[in-house]
C-alpha cells in the first residue's frame, strides 16, 4: 500500500496544472495535494500583502483553496492558466474582506511600509516560477514610484481609484493616467525583450 | 445604464483592471462590456497584465498546519461524497434491472444479457475494492494529520493545547464501548476530528452517530463504522457555543435525533 501511494505521489508530480486540476473536479483529493503543494506558497504571499497578517491571511487561503476543491469544474483553461485562477480568487476574496472590514488596516503608513516590502530584496530560486515573478519584480522597478504606488494601492489595498485620489490628493484624473501608463509600462517591459507575458 | 460609452470605457479600462471601479462604475462598464462583447479581449489583455501583481509579492512560506487542515477538510468532504454515491447506487438496483431483462427478452437472450450482468457486477465488485484502498489511504492520511497536531499539542507542553489552538478532549466510553479509545480533535476553534478505535462491531443495519449538542438540543454531525484500526471522522457541525460531542448507535444512515443512550462523549 505504501509503495502504491508513492507510486501516486510521482505521478501527480509530473502531471500539468490543468490535468491536476481536471482531476481535481473528480474528486481527487491527492491531486488537490499536488495544486496545493505548488500554488499556496504564492497564494499565502499574495494573501499575506493583501490582509498583511499572518492569520487572516491563512483563512483566507484555506476558504480559498476549499473553493478551488470544491469549484474546480468552473476553471477554464482559456481565461489563464491554474496559477491565475487560484491567485485571482485569492485576490477578489481578499479585496472584498478589505473593504468589507470596517476597520480596514489601509492607513498611509501601511501603504508607505508596503511601497518598501514589493522591492526585491533577495536572491531569487531556480524554479521556473520564481523566474516569471523575477520578470515582473523586474517589470515593476521599471515604472516611476508615484505610478507603482498607485497601482499597489488599488491592488493590493482595494482603493477605488476615487479613494486614491483623495487619499494622495491628486485630482482623479491624474490618478486613471497613473494606472494607464503603469500597467502600459509593464507590458511594454515584456514586449521590449520579446517576452511572453507571464500566464 | 448612465453616460458609459467609448470614451468612458477608454478611461475606466484600466481601473476596472486593476479592480479599482466604485460600484457604481463597476456595473456600468459591465453592462456595457455585455453589450459590446468585441471590447472584452481588451479588456482581458489589460487585466491579464494588472494580474501580474499577482505573483510580485514577497515570498511568504504558509504554516504547515494550514496545510493540515485544509487537507482534513478535504478528505473528509472527499470521503462523505463516495460514501453517499455508494449509499445512492443499492445492489437492488441490479436486481430490479435483471427482473426486467427477464421480463422483456426471451430467454437466450436473457441469459446472454445476464452474463453480461455478471461481468458488469464483477467489475463493479473490483471498483468498490479500489474504493475501500483509497479510502483506507485517505483514513491513514487523516491519521496522520491528526498525530501531527497532536504531536504540536503535546510539544507546547500544554495537556490538551496546541500551538494553533487545537484541542484534544478524551471522550468518556460507557457500555459495550467500555473498551474503546476515542478522541474529538478541535481545530481552528470550531471544526473537529473525532477518532475512535476498539469500538464495537455493529450489524450492517446499524451504525455510529456523533452528535454535537447544545443548547438546541443534539444535531446529528456525521456516521461512521467500526474498523480494524483507529477510524476518523470529521465532525460535521461547528463545535461553537456546543456543550457535549456524543456518539449512539441508530439505525443505518442516521437518525434525526439519538434513540439510543451515549456509547461515548465529551464534554467541551
Amino acid at each position: 500500500m505504501i509503495e502504491m501511494m508513492a507510486d501516486n505521489s510521482k505521478k501527480y508530480l509530473t502531471l500539468a496544472d490543468e490535468d491536476l486540476i481536471s482531476m481535481v473536479g473528480g474528486e481527487d483529493p491527492d491531486a488537490f495535494a499536488a495544486l496545493y503543494d505548488r500554488h499556496s506558497r504564492a497564494a499565502f504571499s499574495l494573501g499575506y500583502r493583501i490582509m498583511g497578517q499572518r492569520q487572516t491571511a491563512e483563512d483566507l487561503v484555506q476558504e480559498v483553496f476549499l473553493k478551488v476543491w470544491r469549484s474546480a469544474n468552473s476553471y477554464r483553461a482559456g481565461r489563464g492558466s491554474v496559477r491565475t485562477w487560484i491567485l485571482s480568487i485569492v485576490h477578489h476574496r481578499g479585496i472584498d474582506q478589505l473593504r468589507a472590514t470596517a476597520s480596514r488596516q489601509r492607513t498611509k503608513d501601511r501603504f508607505e511600509a508596503s511601497a518598501e516590502k514589493s522591492q526585491p530584496s533577495e536572491a531569487f530560486a531556480e524554479t521556473w516560477r520564481n523566474s516569471q515573478r523575477d520578470q515582473v519584480r523586474e517589470a515593476l522597478k521599471t515604472l516611476p514610484e508615484e505610478q507603482l504606488k498607485i497601482l499597489e494601492l488599488a491592488y493590493f489595498s482595494g482603493y477605488t481609484h476615487v479613494e486614491i485620489s483623495k487619499l494622495m490628493n491628486l485630482p482623479l484624473g491624474t490618478v486613471k493616467g497613473r494606472m494607464r501608463l503603469g500597467l502600459k509600462k509593464m507590458r511594454d517591459y515584456f514586449d521590449s525583450r520579446d517576452v511572453a507575458v507571464p500566464r | 445604464m448612465t453616460d458609459m460609452n467609448r470614451g468612458k470605457f477608454d478611461d475606466l479600462k484600466d481601473a476596472y483592471a486593476l479592480g479599482a471601479l466604485p460600484e457604481d462604475e463597476h456595473r456600468d462598464f459591465e453592462a456595457y462590456l455585455q453589450a459590446h462583447p468585441e471590447s472584452q479581449s481588451e479588456v482581458e489583455d489589460i487585466a491579464s497584465i494588472a494580474a501580474l501583481l499577482a505573483i510580485s509579492p514577497a515570498g511568504q512560506e504558509p504554516p504547515k498546519r494550514l496545510r493540515r487542515s485544509v487537507m482534513a477538510m478535504v478528505n473528509a468532504e472527499s470521503a462523505n461524497s463516495r460514501q453517499e454515491r455508494r449509499q445512492a447506487s443499492p445492489p437492488s438496483s441490479w436486481r430490479a434491472s435483471l427482473d426486467r431483462l427477464r421480463d422483456a427478452f426471451p430467454a437466450r437472450i436473457a441469459l446472454g444479457a445476464a452474463a453480461a450482468l455478471v461481468v458488469g457486477l464483477l467489475s463493479w465488485n473490483v471498483l468498490l475494492q479500489s474504493e475501500v484502498q483509497t479510502l483506507d489511504g485517505q483514513n491513514s492520511e487523516l491519521q496522520a494529520e491528526i498525530e501531527a497536531a497532536r504531536a504540536g499539542a503535546d510539544g507546547t507542553g500544554g495537556a490538551d493545547a496546541g500551538a494553533d489552538g487545537s484541542r484534544i478532549l478524551a471522550m468518556q466510553a460507557e457500555g459495550e464501548a467500555s473498551g474503546s479509545d476515542a478522541e474529538v480533535m478541535a481545530f481552528e476553534g470550531d471544526r473537529a476530528v473525532l477518532v475512535a478505535q476498539n469500538m464495537p462491531t455493529l450489524p450492517d443495519d446499524q451504525t455510529f452517530q456523533i452528535w454535537v449538542i447544545d443548547d438546541g438540543g443534539a444535531q446529528p454531525s456525521g456516521l461512521f463504522q467500526p474498523g480494524e484500526g483507529p477510524v476518523a471522522t470529521v465532525v460535521e457541525q461547528s463545535l461553537e457555543g456546543a456543550e457535549t460531542v456524543a456518539v449512539t448507535v441508530e439505525p443505518s444512515g442516521g437518525s434525526p435525533q439519538p434513540t439510543t443512550d451515549p456509547m461515548l462523549s465529551a464534554q467541551l
